[in-house]
């Protein structure tokens, strides 16, 4: 232990200017937000504004352009696509590069890291080139097989399945470079005992060291949960929620009532439910992340 | 030796695995630098991603020319991206600190609420912003938006700096203090120096998140020339129909693509070691 330059307060003088930044502009704005929720305001009249108790909710509930039902399936089915995807994907390449030798391992991770630091809404963009219809590489690579050009962003299915592939490409680096880091921690004394022991590869990864990572993988696949819960640019970039709401999910709803219709309330009570659901995962993966970082400090 | 042995098969099919998603991760980008660098009278037809002639027409185009977005958009995003890491590497260093060298458990207990709020993305801080700003009189101003991203930002970078600072030994600073060194001069000259690459880290994954903002300053920035890059970018796509500019399109995505890449490239291996750890960063 150190004397700080101001005694006992010392600590607290250092917290005063990164608690207030956190207070203010992370924690209010949802207190607001909670508050909103139960208010007639509107992008108009945000001050003093009339209770209307749960009304909001029961609004955003049976509301049918577009049903509110449908908006939480858009936003299940993205959400658990790119969950499983980026899952999937992640961790194939982590236990695939685990294997490679350590220079060309790094090599190859910080090409497939490079969509991990690209804007989501220039990702959106690349992608939206992509399923173009006239110039996209997704027809072009078709032509050639003779399949007619497709208007992926234009039908729902196509629609979604374009967004959920996008979303994989933006979200699977951040499962990679999570499970990398966690295989880097095995010890590889219990992986040279199981082949020791005569256990095929795949025997090795299903029995030693997927059950080893298991943790950390648990923290990869909320991280991926959330944000696929959260993805807003990207969709935006695509589709902005359309054809008729079809790719329409709670973080475009959010926007759309909130900014476009200018009901402050609803678009505060949407926000309440999404805020919720993350929330629950947050604090899961809280308790799992505190686990994780004493290990690594 | 080899950590784990493979047969001839399961080489094969780790190869053809590896390059197969070698390919999902680069041939996008790829479709997109070929787009941008190629003729605009060639976006349409012939389709190939070796355009036929080579032409910085689009790039230049979207930077100076009359259809152009300019070179402000990319000013801007730059301002609050290098702002967002200065606020975020202070903010972040101080707290850290503090959480490292003190022991203080309601301190650490009211940063786990702040840290399961951090991880909460930025599309879920939309409304609440909007609010907050709209109510506080910071609606349109850049120093509400650059808050906001160093607030985003500065939960991990406090348990990040924590990190950094509880591997630095305590002796080293008791030493400093027992030679006469007062407790600034201590922070100046022993630990800053060597805090500096876990402040840079802090401080570069902060800029690239706010150099990549879209949603915040989309709602929060009304007004035109204080507008980044990415919601600049937009005039180019026209919701009716199909218009859409692509070879401007692709070229602006393409100049915005270079700050990130490089600066990805200079501290990738920091980034990848500390990354796991701070996965809530890209929300």
């Amino acid at each position: 232990m150190v004397r700080g330059a101001f005694g006992r307060a010392t600590p607290w003088l250092l917290l005063v200017f990164p608690l207030l930044l956190l207070f203010l502009f992370l924690l209010l704005p949802y207190l607001l937000t909670f508050y909103y929720s139960t208010t007639g305001a509107t992008i108009g009249r945000l001050l003093n504004v009339k209770e209307v108790g749960l009304k909001n909710f029961q609004a955003v509930l049976s509301s049918d352009a577009p049903e509110f039902i449908g908006v939480l399936t858009v936003t299940a089915i993205f959400t658990v696509g790119t969950l499983l995807g980026s899952l999937a994907l992640g961790t194939g390449l982590a236990l695939a590069l685990h294997t490679v030798r350590a220079g060309i391992r790094s090599a190859l991770m910080a090409v497939y890291l490079i969509p991990w630091v690209i804007a989501a809404v220039v990702i959106g963009y690349t992608w939206r080139l992509m399923f173009d219809p006239a110039i996209g590489l997704a027809n072009t690579a078709l032509g050639a097989f003779g399949v007619s050009p497709i208007e992926w962003l234009t039908d729902k299915s196509t629609a979604m399945a374009a967004l959920v592939v996008a979303n994989i490409w933006a979200g699977y680096g951040i499962v990679l470079l999570v499970v990398s880091g966690a295989l880097a921690n095995v010890p590889p004394n219990i992986i040279l005992a199981a082949q020791v022991d005569g256990a095929s590869y795949a025997r090795t990864v299903r029995r030693v060291i997927l059950p080893a990572i298991r943790p950390t993988f648990l923290l990869a696949a909320l991280v991926a949960l959330v944000s696929g819960l959260n993805t807003f640019d990207l969709i935006y970039a695509m589709t902005r929620g359309g054809p008729l709401y079809q790719t329409e999910t709670m973080a475009l709803e959010m926007y759309r009532l909130t900014i476009l219709k200018g009901n402050i309330g609803q678009g505060a009570s949407v926000t309440v439910i999404l805020f919720t659901i993350s929330l629950a995962l947050a604090i899961a993966y809280v308790v799992i992340w505190r686990r994780e970082a004493r290990k690594w400090t | 030796m080899d950590l784990v042995r493979l047969s001839f098969l399961q080489r094969l099919v780790r190869a053809a695995f590896v390059a197969l998603f070698l390919a999902f991760a680069v041939l996008p980008l790829l479709w997109v630098i070929s787009i941008a660098l190629r003729p605009g009278s060639q976006s349409l037809y012939p389709i190939s991603i070796i355009p036929s002639s080579l032409t910085l027409d689009n790039i230049t185009g979207v930077l100076f020319g009359p259809k152009g977005i300019g070179l402000e958009p990319f000013r801007n995003a730059a301002f609050y991206g290098l702002s967002s890491a200065l606020i975020t590497a202070v903010a972040s260093t101080l707290g850290g600190y503090a959480l490292a060298r003190y022991n203080m458990k309601s301190g650490e207990a009211l940063l786990i609420v702040v840290l399961a709020l951090s991880f909460l993305p930025s599309a879920s801080r939309i409304v609440p912003l909007f609010i907050l700003l709209s109510a506080s009189g910071l609606y349109g101003t850049s120093q509400g938006v650059i808050l906001a991203y160093a607030a985003g930002s500065t939960a991990l970078g406090i348990w990040l700096m924590a990190g950094t600072f509880r591997q630095i030994p305590v002796r080293l600073e008791q030493a400093a203090r027992i030679d006469g060194a007062g407790p600034f001069l201590t922070m100046r000259k022993i630990l800053l120096p060597l805090a500096v690459p876990g402040i840079l880290v802090v401080a570069t994954l902060s800029f690239i998140d706010g150099w990549n903002s879209f949603s915040l300053p989309l709602i929060l920035i009304p007004k035109a020339n204080a507008q980044p890059y990415t919601v600049a970018l937009q005039r180019y796509i026209q919701e009716v129909g199909y218009g859409i500019n692509w070879p401007l399109l692709a070229a602006g995505s393409l100049v915005a693509l270079v700050p990130v890449l490089a600066v990805f490239a200079i501290l990738q291996r920091r980034l990848v070691r500390v990354g796991g750890l701070g996965a809530a960063i890209k929300g």
